[in-house]
């Protein structure tokens, strides 16, 4: 598992921007089948499960962002750079959704999604 | 060639029970492979040079009668099919190259060891094998009333010849199971069905025993070539005997008049032809040509 994040990214809803990223971060992770058999004795042999990719994000609330377009169950596609040339390219699927008080003024700014992947997923290059 | 595999934690699970022992095996199995063990473990029979050669399924160690009677396929990790694109059903199924198969082999014991219990059984190609298994049944004969009298001395009266007595005669259903047959005898099983055994045949006495036929069924038949049979033969044994005892068969039949003492005689046609054929029933444990 492999957790990574940063401060930059794009929300896009049926092709459309909905929104920038403030914050983000993303684990990587794979299912792991352990087994024994003959051929390994009593010392187990871990086979690849099911590799998969969840995270969250938050975005920014104000008067010119509607967040009711975004709701659990949401089909999106996420940009989440890295910098400006290595970016993350994410089919996703949103799985919760959560407003949060901003603790200066006691009014929500902030909205939180989680996410899954929804499919393979591009990772940025690092050549 | 024997395929690479491993026997996966767990195995093997045995049960005994009043009909023998129940053993299940798990063993992990390249996909592509799984084919090949399934053959391995079944056993299976190729022609060469016009002959059946006959590869004997794996029993289980330790266990030569405790034979594979079920195979399930599965994958080993079903989370990890191999990424392809299926534009029909008939194209393909998923495929599992990177964890692949499991396959689960369900044994069971199938025969007794040199078929000690029940002896005389006839002598069968190697690899196949016979379980008997028998049933009654009665015969009713019905006899004029003018063959009986009353056991009333001092008159003995004769029965009222409206009286329909009818004699009842036990008989054996013998069912003789032939398992994993490369290719079943049909012409013999055409040819013998209605025959009396010539000789001692599963101990019965000499024409006690008629073939009554064959229900045949494919076994294992997962390839399109190759797979067994299993023929089910049906005999059904008279108990027909003289008054001393002396079993006695089909072709004998119940004399009004008897002859020394005797009811049950032997009849002939006009050829000397009894009305059932005796024959030689070893001819239904070859196989067909290949």
């Amino acid at each position: 598992m492999s957790l990574i994040h940063g401060t930059q990214g794009k929300v896009y809803l049926n092709s459309t921007e909905i929104r920038d990223v403030v914050e983000w971060e993303l684990r990587e992770e794979s299912e792991l089948h352990r087994y024994t058999s003959s051929a390994t004795g009593p010392v187990p042999a871990t086979l690849c499960g099911k590799r998969q990719l969840r995270g969250t994000c938050h975005l920014a609330l104000s008067t010119d962002f509607d967040p009711g377009a975004l709701f659990p169950g949401s089909s999106v596609t996420l940009e989440l750079y890295l910098d400006a040339n290595r970016v993350f390219e994410i089919p996703a699927r949103v799985t919760e959704v959560s407003f949060l008080k901003s603790k200066r003024t006691g009014d929500p700014d902030l909205l939180q999604f989680h996410f899954v992947n929804d499919g393979p997923w591009t990772r940025p290059t690092w050549n | 060639m024997a395929v690479a595999f491993e026997e996966l934690e767990g195995s093997p699970r045995l049960e005994i029970g009043e009909e023998g022992i129940l053993a299940r095996r798990w063993f992990r199995v390249s996909w592509q492979d799984w084919p090949q063990l399934a053959r391995q473990l079944l056993g299976f029979y190729r022609v060469v040079g016009g002959q059946w050669v006959f590869e004997p399924p794996e029993p289980f160690p330790g266990f030569p009668n405790l034979l594979v009677e079920r195979l399930v396929v599965e994958p080993f990790e079903p989370a990890v099919p191999d990424q392809q694109t299926l534009s029909s059903p008939r194209q393909g199924t998923n495929r599992y190259s990177q964890s692949g198969a499991r396959v689960t082999a369900e044994y069971r014991t199938q025969f007794d060891a040199d078929n000690r219990p029940r002896n005389k059984l006839p002598k069968v190609p190697e690899g196949t094998y016979l379980t008997y298994e028998i049933d009654h049944g009665l015969e009713a004969l019905v006899t004029p009333a003018r063959l009986w009298h009353w056991d009333a001395p001092p008159q003995n009266p004769k029965l009222a010849p409206d009286e329909v007595p009818a004699v009842f005669i036990p008989h054996t259903v013998v069912r003789l199971r032939w398992h994993r047959v490369a290719s079943p005898p049909w012409e013999a099983i055409r040819a013998l069905r209605g025959c009396v055994n010539a000789a001692e045949f599963l101990g019965s006495p000499p024409e006690s025993l008629m073939f009554l036929g064959a229900k045949v069924k494919r076994q294992f038949h997962f390839f399109q070539t190759g797979g067994f049979w299993n023929v089910e033969y049906r005999f059904r044994e008279t108990a027909r005997s003289l008054s001393d005892g002396t079993p006695v068969g089909w072709n004998h039949l119940f004399k009004e008049e008897p002859v020394g003492g005797e009811h049950w005689v032997r009849v002939l046609d006009s050829q000397s032809r009894p009305p059932y054929k005796p024959a030689d029933f070893s001819a239904l444990f070859h196989f067909a040509p290949a």
